[in-house]
């Protein structure tokens, strides 16, 4: 069990520099990625589970500091050159989005934005180039590709259009693919062709894929690994049948309760009571604290430990279900290296 | 059955007369948004209104609330025709008939606290009402949609998703309506809120004897809701009936579709079989039933006639050529 994972973060931090005060939208996040893994992050909006791929890639803005390191097969991502960060994004690591029509240039023939990705990312061109973009494009499903090629983005429909994004994504033959929410702004058919499709493309090449959503449901199928984020930690991080089956952080199991079932007896939804706090203003103690149901004392005022169940298994809480005692009992006592590893950042301090 | 419906629609339908295709060689063409469609919700009921983007469910929302001029049908609202914009029976009417949309955000106005928002309705229909009545009102149904005074005098953008839905609830409830249109009341919401605001809408039901329409994709949502379902696919009803048992045993092959497209976290890596495809052009759907295109089943009579709504022994209705075959597969 010594594969060398393919993506390596250790405490990932992001803070957002807003002129008066920063804002932590990332706490340290740790986070292995295999080579052909298929990962999933799952989380509400604001829980940092886009930042975390756009930190690592260096697509956020300059006012976003980032902290900490993302090592691509043992090479540092983080801090270093746009220059050599080039050779990476887009080649070694792609990235779809979920609106795959503005991220496509409405002016332009898909042909051409396919074969910029290849000129770029292989140095394909002329005939060749339009060669293997009709290739890209029969292999992600689209019927009479070389054709197509000569479409512009609003020639086609939504699931067309993330079909090619998909297409551009795998022009540089990347080994790893982060889908962030790949088919939220899809119909639901759309969206069952769309992920079959990532899953039939993983199977062949290898590739390992990031797959990002708020959907459980999405998650669930598509993925062998999944990690649970919640305001910018990693809550729970457990193989998919094992988060499904036996969810040990109150959290995951708040969103699973929440989920209407499709068939058996029609019951009332558990909600999570409250909402998700805002990044300037988390609680002290455990973020989830205030919505959760099981909190104890300790919950409201120390940040829960970390606790590593297997090799690719943890959870953050104080009182996880699932879980052998004696490991929690011993994570349980205070551990003050732990604690300064994950700084509270509160806006009072910065501002003052 | 002596009890009667609080909505009525009968054969509304609704085309856009637009241009289709590119400048120069664009035409004129006929988009058939809602193509005669009839419904009808019970008093304190819920119809469940599902589709993909484009199959007319939200086009049909606005013309159940006479918000757009059906281009022929007609609807009644407890027994009387949609009155005529503008006239007294038109304002009294409209009072018990409202709208919530999916985007809280943009459904309200970002400059003016939400308790005035909330209240807005109450100057215009009754504007003699004295101002303690007024704030007793505003306050009632915001502690029933589960907002404190605290958040009156607030803007919509110091509020959080869940709370500016339940502020456009509340809106729609000051005046006492009987029928809620929801337009995908939900879907901007995160999973944690969504289940909050679902849970709302089924007890201001039980309360107050709400009627809703209830519009969504999310067919989860809609199990969870509604009593009735009708599924639209390109402007028309392929399959209406009881909640439960067109979930349990969906008929068309359109709805099973639909089903088997929803990924649930019970069910892991199922074989299931996907619809082939993107949804037809509104404006040029094909010949007899439009769903043909990528229907398995489909024969070369579903080519030629357009299937007719018809009614199951167990009181649903489906527009499919094979329904009663359809049955034999299910079962066996």
């Amino acid at each position: 069990m010594t594969i060398t994972p393919l993506v390596q973060m250790r405490g990932l931090t992001v803070d957002f520099d807003q002129g008066r005060h920063v804002t932590r939208a990332l706490h340290g996040i740790d986070l292995d990625v295999a080579p052909g893994e298929a990962l999933g992050l799952v989380g509400e909006s604001g829980s940092g589970k886009s930042v975390t791929w756009l930190a690592a890639l260096g697509l956020l803005p300059g006012r976003a500091r980032i902290r900490g390191s993302v090592k691509l097969d043992g090479m540092e991502l983080i801090g270093v050159a746009g220059r050599q960060l080039d050779a990476v994004r887009g080649r070694r690591v792609a990235m779809i989005f979920q609106d795959p029509s503005s991220s496509l240039n409405p002016v332009m023939r898909i042909g051409r934005q396919i074969g910029e990705a290849l000129r770029l990312h292989r140095g394909l061109t002329g005939a060749a180039g339009e060669a293997e973009a009709g290739r890209l494009l029969d292999r992600v499903g689209i019927a009479n590709a070389r054709r197509r090629l000569q479409d512009y983005p609003h020639e086609m429909s939504g699931g067309m259009n993330q079909r090619v994004m998909i297409a551009m994504a795998l022009a540089g033959e990347p080994d790893l693919l982060i889908a962030d929410e790949p088919t939220t702004a899809l119909d639901a058919t759309v969206q069952a062709q769309i992920l079959r499709l990532l899953q039939e493309i993983r199977r062949d090449s290898g590739m390992a894929m990031v797959l990002i959503s708020h959907d459980l449901g999405v998650v669930a199928e598509n993925v062998e690994r999944v990690c649970v984020m919640y305001a910018g930690r990693l809550v729970e991080t457990a193989a998919a049948a094992h988060l499904f089956e036996r969810p040990r952080h109150p959290y995951t199991r708040g969103l699973l309760a929440a989920l209407p079932a499709l068939d058996g007896p029609r019951e009332r939804l558990a909600a999570i009571p409250g909402s998700v706090p805002e990044p300037w203003n988390l609680p002290a103690g455990c973020a989830f604290a205030p919505r959760c149901g099981e909190a104890e004392t300790a919950c409201h005022h120390m940040a829960p430990p970390d606790i590593p169940i297997t090799g690719h298994e943890r959870v953050l809480c104080f009182r996880p279900r699932y879980a052998p005692e004696a490991l929690v009992a011993h994570h349980r006592q205070p551990q003050p290296a732990n604690v300064a590893d994950m700084p509270v950042l509160r806006r009072t301090e910065i501002s003052a | 059955m002596t009890v009667r419906p609080l909505l009525e629609a009968r054969n509304l339908a609704r085309h856009f007369a637009i241009r289709h295709g590119n400048w120069p060689r664009s035409r004129k063409a006929l988009l058939r948004a809602v193509d005669g469609i009839s419904l009808t919700v019970m008093p304190g009921r819920t119809l469940g209104l599902v589709g993909e983007s484009g199959c007319g469910k939200s086009t049909t929302g606005r013309l159940l609330l006479g918000l757009m001029e059906p281009t022929a049908g007609t609807v009644r609202f407890d027994g009387q025709p949609l009155a005529r914009a503008g006239t007294t029976e038109w304002r009294a009417q409209r009072q018990l008939m409202q709208m919530v949309y999916q985007d809280p955000l943009g459904a309200l106005d970002r400059r003016l606290p939400v308790a005035k928002q909330i209240g807005e309705a109450l100057e215009i229909h009754h504007p003699a009402m004295p101002s303690a009545e007024h704030a007793r009102r505003v306050a009632e149904v915001m502690e029933a949609v589960g907002l404190q005074a605290h958040h009156g005098p607030r803007y919509p953008h110091e509020l959080s998703g869940g709370q500016r839905q339940r502020v456009v609830l509340a809106r729609a409830l000051i005046l006492e309506p009987r029928l809620l249109v929801c337009d995908e009341p939900i879907s901007a919401l995160d999973v944690s809120i969504q289940a909050q605001v679902v849970n709302l809408l089924l007890d201001l039901q039980e309360r107050l004897g709400l009627a809703y329409v209830f519009i969504s994709h999310d067919l989860r949502v809609v199990r969870q809701i509604s009593h009735e379902v009708a599924v639209m696919y390109l402007g028309r009803i392929v399959e209406y009936g009881e909640a439960e048992a067109l979930f349990h045993a969906p008929q068309h092959p359109y709805t099973r579709a639909l089903l088997a497209a929803i990924p649930t976290v019970a069910r892991r890596q199922a074989d299931i079989s996907l619809l082939e495809g993107d949804p037809p052009d509104p404006v040029d759907p094909p010949s007899g039933c439009t769903f043909r295109s990528r229907c398995s089943r489909a024969q070369s009579l579903c080519a030629q006639s357009v299937p007719a709504l018809k009614p199951l022994s167990d009181g649903r209705h489906v527009a499919c050529h094979f329904a009663d075959s359809n049955t034999a597969v299910a079962a066996a």
